[in-house]
């Protein structure tokens, strides 16, 4: 094929080919026929011009929109233009035959099945329906003519006796058979296409699941490592407490032991030194006590139940009783409500408060105020005092770990206490904060969530 | 008073031996304090076997928990599965709370629980206030 005709042949490939060399070539081929047809066709058509045929104008249609077929092809591709057109292209061509052969009886009636066909193959079901139903239509019309005289008029059937004609059936049977073949080839391979997209997908799939499943295992393996230095961790803290009290209390004992025994050989700055070692042995053994009870916090297997706060508080009161004698200080504790929480450490909780209450208070009568109020969500407790209060500057460090604000010689403590509590609020879904005016006293209050979920 | 309290100190801690001596010694009730080194000789001496077969039964038993060979958990067990021996009161020796927690979950039936003290002071307080409650108050079963 010379370059100019494939240039001409290539005008009319549809532009969806242009990525498909294969269907390309064989698109070529078809509408290399196509135009040959067309163009022997209209050699015959212009050499018979002056034969004496008068009906010959459904032949420049027939050609036209085969024309304007490949064009829509060419332009948008679609399948389904194409066969709205060829059924429109068989009607104009073949209706007007058909009423002049004798309507209902002649042989060119049947012909106009073609329509729904061409239809139906270049296009899809629809417009194959379409032209069926048009079909229809337009038979129902050639009975509403009713031709009465069907014999005289059948002799002229003009599709056999026409030459031109039948050819131009004839070449349209090639150019839709080539649009068929073309659009099937396509669609084989677009499904192939699709089945190999697929299998992808589903190795793609099979990398992720087994990707998830390792994924799953490091989880695992991960989980249990977090699992077992946990282990090690409560494990850790019970040597601790046990294994570093043990010595502790050796000191502390014989240090006052030899005090004891042999109190008639030591002398007065002996013994000062004597109460020294006594007492930063006992500091060390509370810190040690406070740290262990501070890392036992967090420690699973504590059981959110539902329980009178009345029996946990009071128990709390009666276990500060000495302290509280000491100090004649007055507790008011309003009836309590039953929530759900961890009993042991809500009981720390107010054992903290309560004694820190009584500890910093230098006033004659002190005064603890336990009170709740509630919302919605929480429980809000109060424990209120009239004690040395907390200078605002502090206020932000009060719940640090280990934070004290007063020598050890003016008040005794770890500076765990208040760090534990909001531990333990934390662990019931609530907050902890505080007012406090110097010299007048202090009141935390906290809060619990209600609905804390029950494990057990 | 008649006869002197037998009470038996299981207990590996040379200190914490002598420790309990001294403050029984300051007690105000006659006693006699038998003292073994591990849970094996505990076992020994109440079975009276083994080198044991002159000690008497004991009124009460000291019981510390951590010792070598056999430790205070095993031997409370076994005392508590022994009818004749399990009517002896047992206190056990703890040195932290979290003895006291291991206790708990094992529901041994001690009769009860006394932290070893960090202070000689107090752990005399102990002591005598144990004295007073176990030999004043509680009736203890008759011996057989």
């Amino acid at each position: 094929m010379s370059s100019k005709l494939t240039t001409a042949i290539d005008y009319f490939l549809p532009i969806k080919f242009e990525k498909e060399p294969e269907n390309k070539r064989k698109a070529r081929i078809v509408i290399f026929i196509f135009l040959f047809t067309c163009l022997s066709i209209l050699a015959i058509w212009i050499s018979s011009l002056n034969l004496e045929n008068t009906n010959n104008f459904p032949f420049p249609i027939a050609l036209g929109f085969t024309t304007l077929s490949a064009f829509a092809f060419k332009k948008t591709g679609s399948f389904h233009l194409s066969g709205h057109l060829l059924g429109l292209l068989v009607f104009f061509f073949l209706f007007p035959i058909t009423i002049e052969t004798g309507g209902l009886y002649s042989d060119d009636t049947l012909w106009l099945l073609l329509g729904p066909v061409l239809a139906f193959f270049a296009g899809n079901k629809w417009t194959g329906l379409i032209w069926s139903i048009i079909l229809i239509a337009g038979v129902s019309y050639l009975y509403s003519l009713d031709i009465s005289s069907p014999e005289s008029l059948m002799k002229d059937s003009l599709i056999f006796d026409s030459n031109y004609y039948f050819t131009s059936i004839v070449f349209l049977f090639i150019m839709i058979l080539g649009v068929i073949f073309i659009y099937e080839n396509e669609k084989t391979k677009l499904v192939g296409e699709l089945g190999s997209k697929r299998n992808e997908l589903q190795k793609q799939n099979t990398l992720l699941e087994t990707e998830v499943k390792k994924r799953t295992v490091s989880l695992e393996e991960s989980n249990e490592q977090l699992k077992r230095s946990n282990a090690d961790l409560e494990q850790f803290a019970y040597v601790a407490s046990h294994d570093l009290q043990e010595p502790l209390r050796m000191v502390g004992n014989f240090v006052q032991l030899l005090e004891e025994e042999y109190s008639d050989k030591i002398d007065d700055e002996g013994k000062s030194y004597i109460n020294f070692a006594v007492d930063g042995v006992s500091r060390m053994s509370l810190l040690i006590e406070e740290l262990l009870q501070y890392s036992q916090l967090g420690k699973k297997g504590l059981e959110i139940i539902h329980f009178d706060l009345n029996t946990v508080v009071h128990q709390k009161t009666k276990d500060l009783s000495l302290l509280i004698k000491s100090k004649k200080a007055e507790c008011v504790i309003q009836d309590l409500p039953r929530i759900n929480g961890i009993p042991g450490q809500i009981g720390i909780l107010f054992y903290n408060l309560i004694n820190n209450a009584l500890k910093f208070n230098t006033s004659d009568k002190p005064k603890i105020q336990i009170s709740y109020r509630e919302n919605s969500s929480h429980w809000i407790f109060s424990v209120a005092d009239n004690g040395i209060g907390i200078a605002n500057e502090y206020k932000e460090h009060i719940f640090e770990l280990f934070k004290r604000l007063h020598r050890k010689e003016e008040y005794s403590g770890t500076g765990i206490g208040l760090s534990m509590c909001k531990k333990i609020i934390n662990h019931h879904k609530g907050e902890i904060w505080f007012d406090s005016k110097e010299n007048v006293g202090t009141t935390f209050h906290f809060s619990i969530l209600k609905n804390l979920q029950e494990k057990n | 008073m008649g006869l002197p309290i037998e009470i038996l100190l299981v207990e590996d801690n040379e200190g914490d031996i002598i420790l309990t001596k001294k403050a029984f010694e300051k007690g105000k009730i006659m006693n006699r304090l038998h003292v073994v080194r591990n849970g094996v000789n505990a076992l020994d001496f109440l079975y009276q076997r083994n080198g044991y077969e002159q000690s008497s039964r004991p009124d009460l038993i000291l019981l510390d928990l951590n010792m070598p060979k056999m430790n205070g958990q095993e031997v409370l067990e076994n005392i508590k599965a022994d009818e004749n021996l399990k009517t002896i009161p047992v206190i056990v020796l703890t040195t932290s709370n979290a003895d006291e927690d291991i206790l708990k979950s094992y529901k041994l039936q001690a009769s009860s629980y006394i932290r070893k003290p960090v202070d000689f002071k107090q752990f005399g307080q102990v002591i005598q206030t144990l004295q007073d409650y176990w030999f004043t108050i509680v009736k203890f079963p008759l011996k057989e």
